[in-house]
């Protein structure tokens, strides 16, 4: 059986971020916070991924590069993604 | 529920959509979703788009699956498949629509349009009759106002009306021309892109339909920006009555338009 892996307070904020940017079916606490935010983990596209930067930004007060090439491991979860929000955050 | 959508293989919404490149409008592709919807229950008029993501081309001849998710008497929440990919999912409301809100701003006049060195075919992809943009009336640093039509011959016209998606259409064209405009003016040249409509927010109707060959003023107000993905606010108003507001996104291609 596969575990879920609890989520801190800061991967939960993110998650209903992405949850209300991007009007998912699911709910922020039926995120797993180590599964793939890409296609095989929750299905999101290049379209999502830009529409997370964007709410991301607004947020946060900082922009992530959307050529970065360091984006496929930023966005490769909701806890990877939060690492790098948590480091770059400026609000 | 479940439905099959089959996209005609040609013609229709594909003419001016674009020359070379047929690419079926979002806008069509919800409105046939509509229809879809409408022949399996009681027949509303769309009253609101919560939110619809269009997330691949729809190219002529494609088989679409349709299959509700939920349905209440407000909201129909759907996808729409080809083979196993999502194409599009939506969240839509049905019933009268509401009462049009006051305009916001002041009314700039339509005459002269303003006078940007460009024709029209040069900052947009689309071609009659799927050209709605008709002049261009004010140009802000965050935004455009234009003057728009709905063609008697675009295929979403039946007996003198398009559904009030329309509208939507002619707000995404008016956003393709602030952007195009920008490009221009800023020396990035002035060839058009292509650029997809690739979601809609928050959009109420105050009429079912609009007549076609009739002047609508389309505004458009930037939002957010993060190329390749645009967020605008927008609003589409025949005469001083507003029809349409909501929220749009727009994805920038690299593909010039092609004859």
């Amino acid at each position: 059986m596969q575990m879920q892996t609890s989520m801190t307070p800061q991967e939960r904020e993110l998650a209903e971020l992405i949850v209300s940017a991007l009007n998912l079916e699911l709910t922020a606490e039926e995120i797993d916070p180590a599964a793939p935010l890409y296609k095989e983990g929750l299905g999101l596209d290049s379209i999502d991924i830009l529409e997370i930067a964007l709410s991301v930004s607004k947020t946060y007060g900082f922009q992530p590069k959307s050529d970065d090439s360091d984006n496929v491991r930023i966005f490769s979860s909701l806890r990877s993604l939060n690492d790098h929000v948590q480091q770059h955050r400026t609000k | 529920m479940n439905a099959r959508i089959e996209i005609p293989a040609g013609g229709g919404c594909f003419e001016g959509h674009f020359p070379g490149r047929p690419i079926l409008p979002g806008v069509a592709l919800l409105d046939l979703a509509c229809r879809a919807l409408a022949s399996a229950g009681e027949v509303q008029p769309l009253r609101e788009v919560a939110f619809a993501r269009l997330r691949k081309p729809v190219a002529p001849g494609d088989r679409l699956n349709l299959a509700v998710r939920v349905a209440d008497r407000e909201r129909t929440r759907f996808e729409l498949r080809r083979g196993a990919e999502l194409v599009a999912d939506a969240e839509l409301g049905f019933g009268a629509p509401g009462e049009p809100p006051r305009m916001q701003y002041a009314v700039p006049a339509l005459q002269p349009a303003v006078d940007v060195a460009a024709p029209l075919d040069a900052l947009l992809p689309h071609r009659p009759p799927m050209r709605f943009v008709t002049s261009i009336v004010e140009q802000r640093p965050d935004g455009l106002t234009c003057q728009t039509c709905i063609p008697q011959a675009c295929a979403l016209v039946t007996d003198g009306c398009a559904p009030a998606l329309a509208m939507v259409e002619a707000a995404a064209q008016t956003a393709a021309t602030w952007e195009a405009l920008r490009r221009m003016q800023a020396g990035a040249g002035g060839t058009a892109r292509i650029g997809y409509l690739v979601a809609l927010r928050k959009v109420m109707f105050f009429a079912a339909q609009v007549p076609a060959d009739t002047p609508l003023l389309a505004r458009v107000h930037l939002e957010d920006m993060a190329l390749p993905l645009t967020h605008y606010q927008f609003e589409v108003s025949l005469q001083d009555v507003v029809l349409a507001i909501g929220r749009i996104a727009t994805y920038l291609t690299d593909a010039p338009a092609t004859e």
